[in-house]
């Protein structure tokens, strides 16, 4: 009977935050996830169910294909280079080289600035004839690029940017992982006969593999729903070179009312990042050793 | 196997000096002892020697060798940690040969000598084990083996046996006794704890403050102290100090506190004499008091009453607390006393076995 009553306790204390995440999270995805099987758009302003027309019409769309193989692009490009680096950034802060403080500002404050103000700095950094980086290339003999006027490289210009934007965050998060590595593990090591790379690859990497694995899901969110950099820098373009799910589902919502189509994207992203989460904890998360003792 | 020596070793943390002007000669073979209080240099010398510090000045040689500027690895040395430092995601026998696989050890020698090591210590059931699936004592072992696997030719020890409870303290002390005598190779240990180093070591080194007090054998550290902290810090339960003058009446010496006077022996007042008139520190151990009741054959001139405040049973013995010259000082008797507590006792000093020690730093012992 008391079990019963501290757990009614325990739901009773849980109760406002479960009803926003019901209110705002789980009703909706459901609600978004039904409505991808109705028409509704500013012709028919009434949701209709209409079964899988929507997702028709998607398989059907050259710009969805376009989109979701920018998609996965940005995602796979972007997201192990940021994860190698981040570690190797935070390995060598932690070794506590000389200024450790000044590399962790300059790793973190792009993280720390608003995405407008990094986006204006990039376009900036981009411009074809002011910019900082077509005068550097110029300097070193190499033709000046279109970045992100250009379809061949706009994409890559925005996964720079990104790259430049997440860094310090998952530094941060590899540093603080690294404080629980025990550092008699690296003398031992050391005193074994294993040099600085050997030292890391085969203590620093499986230990840190809790956190790892916390930073491959993260990296994966953020990257796929990738949006305010697009928005503020090529709106999607030139053409669709650069567009990507999130930015092609405001487009559908916002800018052709079609709402019924905008959720089916929706629908397709949540299944496609539930699908990997649950893949990734499945594969990577039993493998994991979560003790440092 | 081989020869250790520190010369004139110095470190310093910025302004910090963590070891002062250390010096040492460790013989092949020798079980070592470095003891001393949190803080004193202790584990600072060990790392220096493993190479896992660098020296400010002086120079440390192994084997005849300099090995200031030479990595660990190169060093021919293993080193079992405080918190064992066992690799949380290998088995014991990954965990074991580590190190030999990184100097390319064939399959078969580095099977060959876990399994060995394995069987040595008694760990050869949990060799597919991780680390977490064993107990302390356990993984107490398998940071041994993993040291003894690579055939060192020195040891270095750093408080291994300090997170371990009491009962397996002990147990594992004589372990690593008669594995050393098993191996026959150079030990350094580092601890804090008296008691380990008075029962392992060939020669004891004690520290304080980054200064070596004392270097010998336990049992000469022990009868002879350097210096009052030496005394105080050798022995268990510790020494007690008496603040006296040295007083000679009629060509017999005496140690003179405001409320006792006690005659010093004869043979020993002579290496006194050069120092009556002065303030010194009286010390004399707990079991050198003898409760009157107990004593056999000793000087009775020194027999004092004095009330009990405290009466701890250790078990063989019991340790009282004892209100004498404004102060208390501790006894240890056999568990057979007839001490209460509130009431007077009868006891005997052992003048044969006091100490003198100067009242100015660094509180040199007085006499021979």
């Amino acid at each position: 009977m008391t079990e019963k009553l501290e757990n009614l306790k325990c739901y009773l204390f849980l109760f406002p935050g479960l009803i926003f995440l019901f209110l705002f999270t789980y009703i909706p995805i459901f609600w978004s996830v039904w409505l991808s099987f109705n028409r509704w758009n500013l012709l028919s302003p009434k949701p209709r169910f209409a079964g899988l027309e929507n997702f028709i019409r998607l398989w059907n769309d050259e710009v969805f294909w376009i989109v979701m193989k920018n998609t996965f692009a940005f995602v796979t490009i972007s997201i192990f280079p940021t994860m190698i680096l981040a570690l190797i950034f935070a390995i060598l802060i932690d070794e506590r080289m000389k200024g450790r403080v000044y590399y962790i500002y300059s790793l973190f404050y792009p993280t720390l600035i608003p995405m407008a103000a990094a986006a204006m700095l990039w376009v900036y950094i981009y411009s074809p004839n002011l910019g900082i980086l077509n005068i550097l290339l110029a300097k070193f003999g190499l033709p000046k690029l279109g970045w992100l006027g250009s379809s061949k490289t706009s994409l890559w210009a925005l996964i720079i940017m990104t790259f430049w934007k997440n860094l310090g965050f998952f530094m941060l998060i590899y540093l603080s992982g690294l404080q629980n590595v025990n550092r008699e593990l690296y003398e031992a090591a050391y005193i074994d006969g294993a040099g600085w790379w050997r030292r890391h690859i085969q203590i620093t990497f499986p230990l840190i593999g809790p956190t790892s694995l916390f930073v491959l899901v993260v990296a994966i969110i953020l990257t796929f729903r990738v949006f305010d950099q697009i928005q503020l820098m090529t709106e999607g373009g030139p053409g669709n070179s650069s567009n990507v799910i999130v930015y092609y589902i405001f487009e559908n919502g916002f800018k052709f009312f079609d709402w019924g189509k905008a959720n089916a994207l929706t629908a397709i992203l949540v299944v496609i990042m539930l699908t990997l989460t649950v893949l990734i904890f499945g594969i990577f998360g039993k493998r994991i050793t979560y003790t440092s003792d | 196997m081989a020869t250790v020596s520190f010369e004139h070793v110095t470190k310093r943390f910025g302004e910090y000096v963590a070891v002062d002007d250390f010096n040492l000669e460790i013989q092949d073979r020798e079980f070592v002892v470095l003891v001393g209080p949190s803080g004193c240099g202790k584990s600072t010398t060990l790392r220096m020697l493993a190479g896992l510090e660098k020296l400010s000045e002086g120079t440390i040689k192994i084997g005849g060798r300099v090995v200031n500027h030479i990595l660990p690895k190169e060093r021919d040395i293993a080193m079992v940690f405080q918190n064992y430092a066992l690799y949380p995601h290998m088995t014991v026998y990954k965990n074991m040969a580590f190190g030999l696989r990184l100097r390319k050890f064939s399959k078969d020698e580095i099977d060959l000598r876990v399994r060995n090591a394995a069987e040595i210590l008694d760990i050869h059931d949990l060799l597919k084990r991780k680390p977490r699936e064993l107990s302390g004592g356990q993984r107490q072992r398998v940071a041994v083996g993993r040291a003894i696997v690579r055939k060192p030719s020195v040891f270095l020890f750093d408080e291994p046996l300090s997170n371990l409870d009491a009962k397996l303290r002990v147990q594992m002390r004589t372990e690593i006794l008669k594995l050393y005598h098993r191996l026959q190779t150079t030990i350094l240990y580092v601890t804090h704890d008296q008691i380990e180093a008075m029962t392992m070591g060939n020669k004891i080194v004690i520290m304080n403050a980054g200064k070596t007090l004392q270097v010998g054998r336990p049992i000469d550290v022990y009868n002879s102290p350097d210096n009052r902290f030496v005394a105080g810090f050798i022995g268990s339960p510790a020494m007690n100090f008496l603040e006296v003058t040295l007083v000679d009446e009629g060509g017999k010496l005496y140690v003179d506190g405001e409320k006792f006077r006690f005659p010093i022996p004869a043979d020993k007042a002579q290496g006194y004499m050069e120092f009556k008139g002065q303030r010194c520190t009286f010390g004399i151990r707990p079991e050198h008091i003898y409760e009157q009741a107990q004593s056999k054959g000793h000087d009775p001139t020194v027999l004092v009453e004095a009330r009990v405040e405290l009466i701890e049973l250790v078990g063989p013995f019991a340790i009282l607390q004892i209100a004498f010259g404004g102060q208390i000082v501790v006894v240890q008797v056999d568990s057979s006393t007839q001490a209460e507590i509130g009431k007077k006792i009868a006891l005997v000093f052992d003048m044969q076995k006091m100490h003198l020690f100067s009242t100015q730093p660094p509180y040199r012992r007085l006499g021979r």
